[in-house]
């Protein structure tokens, strides 16, 4: 055990490797920070890059670079509510609260130390407990999937601010969107028109960029408001305010750890739904539930510690099993393969000084990410001193690129437009735009899971508690769906007096 | 207004001088389709073959993922791009069923098809907790019990696999339903539901099995090949033991917009093949558990044709085309 | 342009009703009850019932109106053309860069964007040069992304 560490340590502490770790923490910081651009496309990026390297320096690539766009996604997500991964839109309405009320490093520093903390944790649970893990979630077939979907969806209308009505009806949005194209289990065409590109469906890059970012612009093109930049509280250091926040929110951070890793762990889902997740857990055990959403530090600082968490994770039953637990670990898998290292149980065994190696990379990797993301978000401080009469436009311009990117097709832009339109016209109407971002993430699989589970039952619906992990996960979200239920009724009962919540 | 009617003539005037620059092809980057997503398999095969091709021509290859609707939007770009050799992509064995699907007119009549680089041939797998001695076996129980209580998954609803499975069981007398199929998201899902006990079979190529096969957790029972894969030796195939003559076998092939001139064609094809006998891409296909198949433009035609013949019939048996 | 709750119910309503119509024609998987109809039925009925929820919700709390208003900034002129604007910029760029270029239109809808906005003349031309550089050496060269480009004007890149 002790030399395979130092052996695997001699693999790793070499100028090569650790000037490859460098610079891929830098390409992945870049990445990560340009809405449009997801972790899976810089990992997509660097896998021919890595074509070219040994087994240890190319993964140490891939792994660097990954961690560092799932923290520098949150960096547009705060300054500019773009949040850059689909992971970091769980929370951007707080980080964006932040930023307005002149505290950007608030948001920042908690989402950069929490991630720091929870991808460390979640290789620490990564070295020990891969294997039993894995076993669990290899159990996991699309009848548990089904409920984990609903229990994500659920969470997102219960996150979401304003009348559950509201949150419904974005959600619905999401969904009706998640159908169009060709790439359901049926493999039937729906609301295509005829038109090809039409058959690929509604990215969701393009969506997530017109809802969040396009509607964005429109507005600063309407009140055109020069306001000056939220102030600089230049002084106040990034790192310093933590500490506190460690000291407040200790159980949040490590039940934002605990929950990342273990939903990342599962495979097919990833960092996003983590961060949803927990956010909606953060929410429903707080205090102040009523701050979530203004600007409230709790959410990031449980979320972002999860999303990082869920990165770790999904190594778990990737290296295990060779089954990726999220996009990015699917094309790992393949560089492994490439790279003669076949994942599964006989490399623990044949090459353990290999998987050690990966090891210390993932905690290099979420260690360098303080000092990097530090420098990162000092200069994308930046960003917010250039006026908005000028900022909008190259926002626009940088959306209309990724947008057009993630396909390489104007379609994306076309996308990008209509969803920028139906995102101004929610907020004008005061309907929240993250559940439908969730829908349309979580339609397909929703749809997938349900359909091929009735297949599998011939059509009976009790199949779905058969299973004894699917029972459990039915009777939680059930259970989830019923605490408003038993409020109302509590309030009801209670209701002659004037309720007064004395929590 | 202006800007655009001198942008066309400037147009017509490059499509003009196109021809008689034929001889210098390539004298610009050229751009390889690859209608799948990044990091699947195709992804890597497109990626690798780019990077020879471009050492062999001198010029950079850009690979380009047009992702979407089970591979129709990014073989329809190809499609329809300029022939003129600077548009290539790889094709994928989708364009023998997505037109039987009805899902486009495209057919594979509408390439130049250059070469097929690689080819895996379809397999029977099943979990190691059902416990079944031989493909016989499975077959026994596919018989026996009523239609439908064998589930089989591994591809998308008419995929590859679906119709692989249902060429099987139409060879061994059986109805194209006999064992009910789920669709799932591709190969790995599948095995990972078969594992975890959501399906019985997965009839996907052994390769994408591998991992799985090593891992002890999948046994795989025959292989749909004329004779056995060099990558997996013990593994009988069906006529050796069912005594079916069924064969499939997913290819990738490197194609343009049909239309091609001669010589750049020649140029491209010549190209291709000396990519394909490069050591890092004989290398990495053997390390992925790939297998290494080349045909040549002109037998490589044949092989498409002659799949796209068997898979409308085998697809109308099964209710599965339009 | 703001609705009223029960407008909105009502749009729900609707908007449930026409997917669910909509959807009629979509397959089953052959030899199966489920296929391509379900999920957007099932959308649609889940849709449909919020609809009513909230046009009741509304009729209780009494508010019945039914209709939109502008909201404030729509009275403004200028305002309008300038979201006007924004829209035709996206919606050029899209049908003008595959012709003419990346690097032309970016300029043109960076320089327009920003005197829009009230930006100068000269910054909004330099900054805009500028950040298409960038944007093209970011992701056309680093990230090689296939930006449009045209024949002429090639010798920027």
């Amino acid at each position: 055990m002790t030399s395979t560490l130092i052996e695997a340590a001699g693999l790793v502490f070499q100028p090569y490797v650790l000037g490859v770790i460098f610079c891929s923490a830098v390409f992945g910081m870049f990445v990560g920070a340009i809405p449009g651009l997801t972790a899976t496309m810089a990992t997509a990026l660097l896998v021919p890059v890595t074509f070219f390297m040994d087994p240890v320096p190319a993964i140490a690539a891939i792994v660097t670079a990954t961690a560092m766009a799932i923290f520098s996604g949150d960096i547009p997500g705060t300054l500019l509510r773009m949040p850059g991964t689909p992971a970091s839109a769980a929370y951007v309405q707080d980080a964006f609260a932040l930023t307005k009320k002149g505290t950007p490093e608030l948001a920042l520093g908690a989402s950069l130390v929490f991630s720091s903390i929870g991808g460390i944790f979640g290789t620490l649970v990564l070295m020990t407990a891969s294997p039993v893990l894995a076993e669990i979630a290899l159990k996991f077939s699309s009848f548990e999937y089904f409920w984990l979907v609903v229990l994500g969806l659920s969470c997102a209308v219960f996150i979401s601010p304003g009348s559950a009505a509201r949150g419904l009806i974005a959600l619905f949005i999401g969904l009706f969107a998640a159908t169009i194209g060709l790439d359901n289990p049926a493999g039937a065409p729906r609301y295509t028109f005829g038109n090809v590109e039409l058959l690929g469906g509604v990215q969701f890059i393009p969506a997530m960029i017109g809802l969040f970012a396009v509607s964005e612009v429109i507005r600063g093109f309407i009140h055109r408001r020069n306001t000056a930049p939220p102030p600089k509280t230049g002084n106040s250091s990034i790192f310093r305010q933590q500490f506190a926040n460690l000291k407040k929110y200790p159980v949040q951070a490590l039940r934002g750890s605990v929950l990342g890793t273990a939903i990342g762990a599962l495979p097919g889902a990833g960092a996003d739904i983590a961060a949803w997740i927990s956010y909606a857990v953060s929410k429903k055990f707080s205090k102040t539930p009523e701050k979530f959403g203004t600007g409230h530090v709790e959410g990031i600082v449980e979320a972002g510690a999860s999303n990082n968490g869920a990165m770790s994770g999904a190594w778990i039953p990737a290296l295990v099993f060779g089954i990726p637990g999220d996009s990015i670990t699917a094309i790992v898998i393949g560089v492994l393969y490439i790279k003669g290292l076949n994942p599964g149980p006989m490399i623990f065994i044949t090459q353990p000084q290999m998987i050690y190696a990966v090891f210390i990379v993932f905690l290099l990797a979420n260690l360098m990410m303080l000092p990097l993301g530090w420098v990162a978000i000092k200069s994308a401080r930046q960003v917010l001193s250039i006026p908005t009469r000028v900022l909008m436009p190259i926002i626009l311009m940088f959306c209309m690129v990724g947008s057009f990117a993630i396909n390489n097709s104007v379609f994306g832009i076309w996308l990008m437009l209509i969803f920028g339109i139906v995102g101004f016209l929610m907020e004008e109407n005061d309907i929240p735009i993250a559940p439908a971002i969730l829908g349309l993430v979580l339609g397909p699989m929703l749809e997938q899971n349900f359909v091929t589970s009735m297949i599998k039952s011939d059509g009976s619906f009790v199949a779905f508690f058969e299973r004894p992990i699917s029972a459990g996960l039915g009777m939680f979200t059930i259970a989830i769906w019923m605490i408003p239920l038993v409020m109302l009724v509590v309030r009801r009962v209670r209701s002659p007096k004037p309720a007064m919540p004395d929590a | 207004m202006k800007s655009m009617k001198f942008a066309a003539a400037l147009a017509g005037l490059m499509a003009l001088s196109g021809a008689a620059q034929a001889q210098d092809f390539p004298d610009r980057p050229i751009q390889l389709i690859v209608p799948w997503g990044a990091g699947g398999g195709t992804d890597a095969v497109g990626r690798l073959l780019g990077a020879q091709i471009q050492q062999e021509l001198g010029v950079p290859v850009n690979v380009v993922n047009r992702t979407g609707g089970s591979g129709v939007v990014g073989h329809s770009a190809l499609a329809m791009a300029e022939p003129d050799g600077y548009t290539i992509g790889i094709m994928t064995i989708e364009i023998d069923m997505m037109h039987w699907q009805g899902l486009t007119d495209l057919t594979y009549k509408d390439f130049d098809i250059l070469a097929i680089v690689n080819s895996d041939a379809g397999g029977l797998m099943v979990s190691a907790d059902a416990g079944y001695d031989g493909v016989e076996a499975l077959l026994e129980k596919i018989k026996s019990e009523p239609k439908g209580t064998l589930k089989a998954s591994g591809t998308g609803q008419g995929g590859i696999w679906h119709v692989g499975l249902a060429g099987w069981l139409l060879s061994e007398g059986l109805a194209p339903d006999q064992v009910t199929f789920v669709p799932s998201q591709g190969a790995a899902p599948g095995l990972t539901d078969m594992v975890a006990g959501g399906v019985d079979i997965v009839p996907s190529s052994l390769a994408e099995g591998r991992a799985m096969i090593d891992a002890g957790r999948v046994v795989p029972l025959a292989s749909m090949s004329p004779e056995r894969q060099d990558a997996f030796p013990d593994v009988p195939t069906l006529a050796e033991t069912t005594g079916s003559d069924w064969s499939v076998a997913v290819w990738r092939s490197v194609a343009a917009p049909a239309g091609l001139p001669d010589d750049v064609k020649a140029k491209l094809e010549a190209a291709i093949a000396a990519a394909y006998e490069s050591d890092e891409y004989q290398n990495f296909m053997q390390d992925r558990g790939f297998g290494l198949r080349w045909a040549g433009s002109a037998e490589a035609t044949e092989i498409v044709a002659a799949d796209d013949a068997v898979f409308g019939e085998v697809m109308t048996k099964a209710g599965l085309a339009q | 342009m703001r609705v009223t709750d029960l407008t909105l119910g009502i749009l729900t309503l609707l908007g449930g009703i026409a997917i669910y119509l909509s959807a009629m024609n979509f397959q089953a998987i052959p030899g199966q009850e489920y296929g391509a109809g379900t999920m957007p039925r099932a959308v649609a009925f889940v849709t449909g019932l919020t609809g009513l929820y909230m046009i009741v919700e509304a009729i209780m709390s009494g508010n019945r109106g039914i209709g939109f208003r502008f909201a404030e900034w729509t009275r403004s002129g200028a305002a309008l053309a300038r979201v006007a604007t924004v829209l035709l910029l996206i919606l050029g760029y899209i049908l003008v860069s595959p012709i003419v270029g990346f690097v032309p239109t970016t300029i043109v809808v960076l320089v327009v964007a920003m005197l829009t906005l009230g930006t100068r003349l000269v910054p909004a031309v330099i900054v805009s040069v500028v950040a298409t550089i960038v944007i093209q050496q970011s992701f056309g060269k680093l990230l090689l992304v296939p930006l449009p480009r045209s024949d002429f004007l090639s010798f920027l890149w």
